[in-house]
């Protein structure tokens, strides 16, 4: 890792404990002799009031690469995660985490838990990443709702 | 901003005279003035640009380039009333260029009151605007030097004199001047901080600092502190953000002053005194929102010191008074336990969990031989005093105070925020207590505790809290001594079950409050038992207890509420849990589950359907471990939990939203009954060919009755997606499962084909196709071995080529479907797809025709069949000569049919098409080049970029870099610019 990469996440880390959005949680994760891991995250985010989602807390992992902040982290739900715009493999599909779309060294830890929290209940038909959320999304809503709610309860706050 | 050095000096004069003209109006009548002053503010602003472009580095020299300091030019221009061009003709080389000496600057802002606003409120533009613009423009960095030398010089002045005479006064000044003092110090310090990386250094404010901390304590009787609140935050907003900017000098005074400690040596408790003085005045008054500003700027300010602090502590390295940090210690262990109400009155302890944290990070990194002889203990010593005083801070009493004090839900979310916070300093404060001075206490405590009051359960739910934390951490089944300690007082598990009672018994009160409360009770209390479900299968004597509990806290739930609804999810997960990891010990309670789980499918059953679902699975667990007893006995269980889902279903069979969730409870127990790959019971494994036999044969008739049931709901619902889903599901439960083992859901290929026949023929395709396609899919997978190009061709034909041939095609959805079965056909078993009737006749020629496609999708599936049939390993000798002879004779339809589907997509689905052409450069190079030398003129005109193409995809021979290639192409094609790194 690079010392720009520790320094920066040294650095989000301190402003996310100082200030982090309510109900969502972010530290990293330990190595295996116990020290901390800068680069791997474990995250929860929570699901908005008045949505469907809002019972659960999703749980996240952030990996971010050596290049960081000129790479993007890498963000990933666990496998088979329900939503059209989550890879079978858990990946988010999220255009400030694509280096070449939004992503901008100076999009903080905070921005991207509410991206993301933001996409749970705003899902973008137009870039589907796994199939059977992105058809019952666009053909079979009750069908959606119903899964949705259900992972919701799976992952209760 | 692109001004020429023409442009900027008439700009300049023109501003700065109608700026004098208005400020000599609002010095000689500033109330009737007053609200010129945001044209004022403009024109001052104006003023800050124009002196950025008149000290652009590329702009030539001349009189403007002179200007060195706005701030002189404009007192200047106010003690010349310049109030018109004339009145200046002679003197602009003055008023740009000259200084003003200190005497005048200070006698110009002696003047007047309002005088002196206009200063610092220049002052303070000046330094607000830069700090803007220097984050949109870059070469500023030169203007900062020039500035360091002159503005500064000059505001500095203004502003320490203004200071000074606020230190000085004998009586309270709260004008409009007195705040723009603060404002201006404000904004400069946020200036200088910003410009503090520049080659001239950075701009020393230690005098201002100094007066700062003077006007802090200033005091006019023993209640009034008039510059204390906005000072505070000032020292907030640069300990959070650029503590260095403060010299240590000046910060070990604070720190005598905000501790009455030190952290080297034994201090006089220099104004100390006034600190305690000031704490009390907002306790007493309950100014709360001051409160929380002095607690932020004083842990901020504890943080600059945490390693250092660290060192002293813990280290051989340092010779600090041991005395004196003893002392310090203590006055912060004091401020952790501040005796308010956290979030609500008192924010000491919240942000006290982050100077904590990083002191316990900080000793968890030092290196074993730094450390003192006693560093260990003393460590201990002080971490165990900070578990104490947070365990009482994040108790619910706490919760309880804030819910009647306030309705907005955002105090709740930060005392939740503060004891996660505390949770994760708990985590990191066990790597320095272990378990001996951490967890085992904790166990003990609540073990200890007779508890007859909420009061007291507020101080077990904060116990278990965290001890759930930390258990999470452990495999408590490679932990022997943690079973020991959690079994070696009944009494720990009877407060922890007590603890889910007690909060179920509460939730029924229409008080909101007491629903919060019971709710985290509950969620607490069963998330405890689930984190050390592992320990009852090393000691199961409580197990039964304690389900029985959580059984009886089941029965009390109606979702007549969002709060019995939370409760009864985290009830029912508790219980899935503790049946799945205890499954062995939990054999004996079969009959009770068995009983549960009928009175929870009845009809007038209250619990949710999810509570159903789960429950089913949880007692299906056990049901797969009571092996010991035979295939029989287990027969006999899935019988009776079967037939009570089956009387389930026939107390309502019309009602579609009470049969749904009963087929989900079967298709529950059939996932359960799927053997762990690591069960490893030896009765069971001994007992297997007995257990294989039995569910062949299925005495019982169990799959005759569940399929009879599926086809009695399929009667009544046959076009319900979501019930042909679970049917689906059920009759598909053991085809991933490896023949050997035995499921009482394993129907054979004929059932399993007749099932979904019956259900493609009765349901609606674009709903209900995709279930049994993918049933279909599992079908081919698992009998491939067995199936024949005959068997395909009947099963393309009755699924997609008969009854729904019509919106098969015309729903792309639907096209894909079929696309990605016949892939499927394609990874297994290619031969039956190769060698079956509808290959040449349908497959071939329709889809050569969906290359063209618009939906993602389908491209996506289509252009995956047809690199399949390119170049696919599974082939056989036979199967590469039929697929050869095929693209032999299509191969010219094929490459025209691609790559002007290529050329007419989106540049995002070029990869699609790329990896056809890819594995046919690959596969035919030969005869590719000819194909694709006659396809390209046709599809548009531009030789070179088809020749580049061509000589390009021959050279990458099909490997990735293909890809580039034929994106170069597309965008030439499309007179499209390349805007790759490097092109």
């Amino acid at each position: 890792m690079s010392s720009l990469c520790l320094q920066r996440l040294q650095e989000e880390r301190k402003k996310w404990r100082k200030d982090h959005p309510f109900g969502f949680f972010a530290k990293p994760t330990k190595k295996t002799d116990g020290s901390m891991n800068l680069q791997k995250w474990e995250a929860g985010i929570p699901g908005k009031d008045g949505t469907l989602w809002k019972e659960g807390v999703y749980p996240i992992v952030i990996e971010y690469p050596d290049d960081y902040p000129s790479k993007p982290p890498k963000v990933k739900f666990p496998a088979g995660f329900y939503h059209p715009n989550i890879y079978p493999s858990g990946t988010v599909c999220l255009s400030i985490l694509n280096e070449d779309q939004d992503w901008r060294p100076a999009i903080t830890l905070k921005q991207i838990v509410l991206g993301v929290q933001d996409l749970l209940d705003s899902p973008n038909p137009n870039s589907p990443a796994q199939e059977p959320a992105w058809r019952a999304f666009s053909k079979n809503i009750k069908e959606y709702e119903r899964k949705v709610i259900e992972q919701a309860r799976k992952y209760t706050k | 901003m692109g001004l020429t050095e023409e442009q900027v000096l008439p700009l300049f004069q023109g501003n700065i005279i109608h700026l004098a003209k208005l400020c000599l109006k609002y010095i000689q009548q500033p109330a009737v003035e007053a609200r010129k002053l945001f044209i004022i503010k403009k024109l001052m602003s104006n003023l800050t640009l124009l002196y950025v472009s008149a000290r652009d580095r590329h702009m030539a020299e001349n009189e403007i380039s002179l200007w060195k300091n706005p701030l002189d030019s404009f007192v200047l221009a106010l003690n010349q009333q310049l109030v018109s061009f004339e009145m200046a003709s002679e003197g602009w080389r003055h008023i740009i260029g000259d200084s003003v000496p200190y005497s005048d600057l200070v006698g110009f802002v002696s003047s007047s009151v309002s005088a002196n606003l206009l200063v610092l409120l220049f002052s303070e533009i000046l330094v607000e605007d830069l700090t803007k613009m220097h984050a949109h423009k870059t070469g500023i960095s030169h203007l900062h030097s020039v500035f360091h030398e002159h503005v500064y010089v000059s505001a500095m002045a203004v502003m320490n004199f203004n200071l000074q005479s606020l230190v000085e006064s004998t009586s309270l000044d709260g004008s409009v001047e007195g705040q723009e003092i603060f404002r201006c110090v404000g904004a400069w310090i946020s200036y200088t901080s910003m410009a503090a990386n520049g080659p001239q250094g950075r701009m020393d404010l230690s005098e201002t600092f100094d007066l700062l901390v003077k006007l802090m304590c200033w005091q006019q009787a023993d209640t009034e502190f008039p510059y204390a609140s906005v000072i505070i935050k000032i020292f907030g907003d640069v300990f959070a953000n650029d503590p260095t900017m403060v010299n240590f000098d000046l910060r070990c005074h604070i720190e005598e002053i905000f501790l009455g400690a030190s952290k080297g040596r034994m201090t006089t408790n220099n104004g100390h005194a006034w600190m305690l003085r000031y704490m009390n005045h907002l306790v007493v008054n309950e100014f709360y929102e001051e409160l929380k500003d002095l607690a932020l700027c004083v842990v901020d300010f504890l943080q600059v010191g945490t390693l250092d602090l660290c060192n002293k502590l813990f280290t051989i390295a340092s010779d600090a008074d041991m005395n004196a940090l003893d002392q310090y210690i203590k006055v912060l262990l004091q401020m952790t336990n501040f005796s308010l109400v956290p979030v609500l009155q008192e924010f000491f302890s919240v942000r006290m969990v982050d100077f904590w944290l990083d002191l316990c990070d900080g000793y968890n990194n030092l290196v074993g031989e730094i450390i003192k002889p006693n560093g260990s203990e003393l460590a201990a010593s002080i971490f165990v005093q900070v578990v104490e005083i947070y365990l009482s801070k994040m108790g619910l009493l706490n919760k309880q105070k804030i819910l009647h004090s306030d309705d907005d839900k955002t105090m709740i979310h930060e005392f939740d925020d503060f004891r996660n916070a505390i949770l994760d300093l708990m985590e990191s404060m066990w790597s320095v207590l272990g378990n001996d001075k951490l967890t085992d206490v904790l166990v003990a405590s609540i073990g200890q505790l007779s508890p007859t009051s909420t009061a007291d359960m507020f101080q077990v739910e904060a116990m278990c809290l965290a001890l759930n934390k930390l258990m999470g951490d452990m495999t408590i089944s490679e932990c022997p001594w943690i079973c020991d300690t959690l079994g070696s007082k009944d009494t720990f598990l009877h407060n922890v079950i007590f603890l889910v009672q007690m909060g179920c018994d509460q939730k029924t009160t229409q008080d909101v409050v007491v629903q919060t409360l019971s709710t985290d009770f509950v969620k607490t209390g069963t998330q405890l038992l689930g984190t050390i479900a592992d320990f009852f299968c090393q000691d199961s004597k409580q197990l039964g207890t304690c389900i029985d509990a959580l059984f009886r806290c089941l029965e009390g739930c109606s979702n007549m509420n969002e709060c019995d609804t939370k409760v009864e999810l985290l009830l029912i997960k508790c219980i899935t849990t503790l049946c799945d990891t205890c499954r062995h010990q939990l054999k004996p309670y079969l009959p009770n589950f068995i009983e549960v789980q009928r009175l929870m499918v009845e009809g007038k059953s209250q619990v949710s359907d999810f509570t159903k679902q789960k429950f089913t699975r949880s007692l299906g667990y056990i049901i797969q471990c009571n092996a010991t007893d035979g295939p029989e006995v287990q027969g006999q269980y899935v019988l009776q939990v079967f037939e009570a889902i089956l009387q389930g279903i026939n107390q309502a069979p019309e009602n579609r939203d009470h049969v749904l969730p009963l087929l989900i409870c079967l298709s529950e127990l059939g996932t359960a009954l799927i053997t762990p790959e690591d069960f490893d019971d030896e009765t069971y494994l001994a007992q297997l060919p007995k257990f294989r036999e039995y569910w062949t044969t299925d005495p019982l008739q169990i799959r005759v009755k569940i399929k009879a049931l599926l086809d009695f709901t399929f009667s009544r619902y046959s076009r319900d997606s979501e019930l042909i889903e679970v049917d689906c599901l059920i009759f598909g439960k053991a085809l991933e499962l490896p023949d050997e083992d035995p499921h009482f859901l394993r129907y054979d290929m004929h059932e399993i084909m007749h099932f979904l026949m019956t259900r493609s023929s009765g349901c609606e395709p674009s709903t209900g196709l995709p279930y049994i396609i993918y049933l279909l899919e599992k079908v081919v997978n698992h009998y491939k071995a067995s199936l024949t190009p005959q068997d395909f061709d009947f099963m393309l034909s009755k699924f997609f080529l008969e009854r729904h041939f019509a919106i098969v095609m015309a729903d792309p959805d639907l096209t894909q479907l079929m696309v990605n079965f016949v892939n499927s056909i394609l990874d297994s078993k290619p031969a039956i797809a190769l060698n079956s009737s509808h290959f040449s006749s349908f497959l071939v020629p329709e889809f050569l025709k969906l290359l063209p496609a618009k939906e993602r999708f389908t491209i996506g599936a289509v252009t995956k069949f047809w690199t399949k049939l390119v170049n696919n390993k599974k082939f056989s000798r036979q199967d590469e000569i039929t697929t050869r002879e095929c693209i032999m004779s299509l191969g010219p339809q094929l490459t025209f049919t691609t790559i002007s589907a290529l050329f007419h997509t989106q540049r995002s689905d070029l990869n699609y098409y790329a990896d056809v052409l890819r594995v046919l450069v690959a596969r035919y190079g030969l005869q590719f080049r000819q194909w694709i030398t006659q396809a390209l003129p046709q599809i548009c005109d531009n030789g070179p970029a088809h020749q580049l193409l061509i000589e390009k995809l021959f050279v990458t021979r099909g490997s990735r870099a293909a890809a580039n290639a034929i994106l170069e192409w597309w965008l030439s094609c499309h007179n499209l610019p390349q805007l790759s790194p490097g092109q």
